[in-house]
């Protein structure tokens, strides 16, 4: 019954504008901005699905049709895409990338890898721009994120390839390292090397003069077919090849993360500085954006709820007629409520994509166990001698559970699609990690950004929904459930 | 006429009913008495097919009760419990009216019909938009029997129907329990551990022990020829205690 649903919300990208990706930091949404306004100026009319939830959705979008470009990274590429194939040299990896389809551009020039970074100013009054010469300062101070002490290519090896002497390393939260950084009590810690912070906190980036840490060039990667869907791409795609630095793009994620600057506008400003191409950005005004936002999101749980109370009510009764069978549909449904939330989000990608869909169908299951019980609740709770009344009648089954057994277990059942509705309200702000909108979008930008204000723009929206959709099923219920059953818990007060 | 052949019914070890056979006549109201436990319920449950007898057949004028035929002999059977058994999202017209509704009885027919009943059981019409947990007790009951009563059936089971009244009420729905027996044609089955009461609507009694029929006669029968010292033990527990200040 759902899957019709599902598929009329999963169709109209195959046709429609060019779908661009990025993932959720700033600078892949930058990036994707500047592809997708590069497109559209240039008469290829794209639409950018910004900040999804990671590589492999990305990826797997790709592979599947659903996004047709992004900006990735060739570290990324080898170390995770394509990890344990040998693809170190460029002419392997581009063959494995043709090989699943997929054409990549040239380098856009700046090389996002790990790297150490310094105070300028005291790098200076050490004489210090390599990591080599770290060597000879071990007094010095370490602090690194806990991903760098772990990873393969982090903090041991790198100690050990550049037989870095220090013992004063501590592993801790990245923001944390940049406080200690300014404090002056860590004097070097691990970053990107486009990090927004190198312009914002006048950093030094050290040279990897061993070249220890593996290259993060960025490259466009889009589907092979678009070329002929749009013939002509490639070369416009091309003009970005080679015209992004390193300090230019420091520089541009440091305009949207300290400048607060919008994406849009900082990818406009390069495309006009850079190509000489004048794009307009929509700037979205916030009361339209908050009504998008709302229309999105309770499109999902309208979507998603709908289809729960139509599953999930015949399969409380099934459950409640025919127990033995019940107590497995209750299992299994009670089952699917403790795979974590997120997950439920990505098993669907593969069939039915990123986006509304895979939200949807992720929503509905979620919602769907408190439907069930509260209907099966509400049919076992309602009293024997009444159902035996309703049998000495002489009503048929299934008058009895129409005339007599549903109407007693409205309560329960509306309970239930209450505290389903509740939940969906809230859980469907994880939908905008896999691209479906609602006030997932804001939240997660708002995470990103580090911006509060922001965060609460979907927050706040998502919670007075909360409460409104509980206002809304208290009238309900005051309308559906039969007075003599109110009357009869009155009574009971 | 109504008719149990050799029913039987354990459940699990406890026997609720040993064989039984009895047959329930037109015009005429059985009671079935006995101590808490004895089959009582266990029997008349049988009857209209709730329970079903580990052996031996229900039959109602010859058509025997089994599922094919369950549900059209239920409907010439009105079954009332202790408090009614009221559905309680329903008012009291739509509880008594619910099972002619639904067969698509007419709007006016179920009317008249209605209101012969509120007279017969002196109902107040007024009442009738009132939902159970409006009523009292006895207007419960009432409009239980009116349920029962609605289609005109053959049979009236009734179990404790009095059970939970206080004893004004309990008294004066004697009286109306009475009228309404003594309508036309009715075979009625009714269930009481109240000696006085099986006295007062029964034209048979039929005293149980155990799953078993002790002894089934007049009342006057098991007060002056008790069967074994059972009869007569129950009988005298039963009498009022003020008789001894007499
Ligand atoms: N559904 C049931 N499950 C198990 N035991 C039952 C059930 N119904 C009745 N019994 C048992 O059968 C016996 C007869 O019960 P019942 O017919 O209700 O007695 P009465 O109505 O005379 O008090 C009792 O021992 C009772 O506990
Ligand atoms: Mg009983």
């Amino acid at each position: 019954m759902i899957a019709p649903i599902l598929l009329l919300c999963a169709v109209p990208w195959s046709q429609g504008p060019i779908q661009v990706g990025s993932k959720g930091f700033t600078e892949s949404v930058i990036l994707g901005e500047v592809v997708a306004q590069l497109l559209t100026v240039e008469g290829m009319p794209a639409e950018h699905r910004a900040q999804l939830g990671g590589t492999r959705i990305l990826w797997d979008g790709l592979v599947a049709g659903e996004l047709d470009v992004y900006v990735e990274y060739t570290g990324t590429l080898r170390e995770e895409i394509f990890a344990g194939r040998p693809v170190a040299s460029d002419a392997a990896l581009a063959a494995a990338l043709r090989d699943a389809g997929v054409r990549a551009s040239r380098p856009l020039g700046f090389d996002n890898t790990y790297a150490l970074g310094m105070l300028a100013s005291f790098a200076a009054e050490r004489g210090i721009t390599r990591i080599s010469d770290l060597v000879g300062n071990r007094d010095l101070a370490f602090g690194f994120s806990n991903e760098f002490m772990e990873r393969d290519d982090g903090w041991p090896s790198l100690s050990a390839r550049y037989g870095l002497p220090h013992t004063n390393v501590t592993g801790l939260d990245h923001d944390l390292a940049y406080r200690g950084l300014a404090a002056g009590d860590l004097h070097v810690i691990d970053l990107y090397a486009t990090d927004a912070k190198i312009r914002t906190l006048a950093l030094r980036v050290l040279t990897d003069d061993l070249e220890h840490f593996p290259p993060y060039a960025a490259l466009v990667l889009w589907r092979a077919d678009l070329e002929q869907r749009t013939p002509g791409i490639e070369a416009v795609l091309a003009r970005l090849e080679g015209r992004i630095d390193e300090p230019r793009m420091s520089a541009m994620n440091a305009r949207v993360e300290a400048d607060g600057e919008s994406e849009a506008a900082v990818a406009a400003a390069f495309l006009r500085a850079e190509l000489g191409l004048r794009t307009r950005v929509r700037e979205e005004r916030r009361a339209a954006r908050l009504l998008r936002l709302t229309g999105e999101h309770l499109f999902l749980v309208g979507v998603s709820l709908a289809a729960a109370i139509l599953v999930g009510i015949p399969l409380g009764v099934l459950a409640a007629l025919r127990r033995r069978l019940g107590r497995g549909v209750l299992g299994v449904v009670g089952v699917v409520q403790t795979i974590p939330a997120l997950v439920l989000f990505v098993v669907f990608i593969p069939y039915l994509g990123i986006g509304r869909a895979s939200t949807i169908a992720a929503l509905f299951l979620y919602t769907l166990l408190p439907i069930v019980r509260g209907t099966y609740a509400g049919l076992a709770g309602v009293p024997r001698e009444l159902v035996e009344s309703a049998i000495a009648l002489g009503l048929s089954r299934s008058a009895r559970l129409r005339l007599v057994e549903l109407p007693m277990a409205m309560r329960s059942i509306l309970a239930g699609i209450q505290t389903a509705a509740v939940i969906d309200v809230g859980l469907a702000t994880l939908g905008a990690i896999i691209g479906a909108g609602g006030y997932g979008q804001p939240i997660l930008t708002g995470i990103r950004l580090n911006d509060p204000a922001l965060l609460l723009e979907g927050a706040v929206p998502a919670a007075v929904l909360a409460l409104l959709v509980q206002a809304l099923f208290e009238w309900i219920e005051r309308r559906v459930v039969p007075r003599g059953l109110r009357l009869e818990t009155e009574g009971l007060d | 006429m109504l008719e149990l052949i050799q029913v039987s019914k354990r459940f699990g070890a406890t026997t609720a009913l040993e064989p039984t056979s009895l047959t329930f006549e037109r015009d005429a109201t059985t009671v079935l008495i006995g101590p808490s436990g004895c089959g009582k319920s266990t029997l008349l449950r049988i009857a209209i097919g709730l329970v079903e007898p580990d052996a031996g057949a229900v039959r109602l004028d010859g058509t025997r009760l089994e599922p094919s035929t369950a549900r059209a002999l239920r409907r010439r059977m009105g079954y009332v419990i202790q408090e009614g058994g009221l559905f309680p999202h329903l008012t009291a017209r739509d509880n008594v009216t619910l099972m002619a509704r639904h067969i698509g009885r007419s709007a006016r027919d179920v009317g008249t019909r209605l209101e012969e009943l509120c007279a017969l059981t002196r109902f107040p019409a007024d009442g009738l938009e009132r939902f159970p947990a409006e009523l009292s007790g006895g207007q419960r009951q009432r409009v239980g029997l009116m349920r029962a009563l609605m289609l005109d059936p053959d049979v009236l089971l009734l179990d404790e129907p009095l059970g939970a009244l206080d004893p004004m009420i309990r008294a004066e729905l004697q009286d109306d329990l009475r009228d309404v027996f003594r309508e036309r044609g009715k075979t009625v089955v009714l269930v009481t551990h109240d000696m006085g009461e099986a006295a007062f609507l029964g034209d048979r009694v039929v005293l149980f022990r155990a799953g078993r029929i002790v002894q089934s006669g007049t009342a006057r029968e098991l007060l002056h020829s008790p069967a074994e010292p059972f009869v007569a033990e129950f009988v005298r527990a039963q009498r009022s205690i003020l008789e001894d200040y007499r």
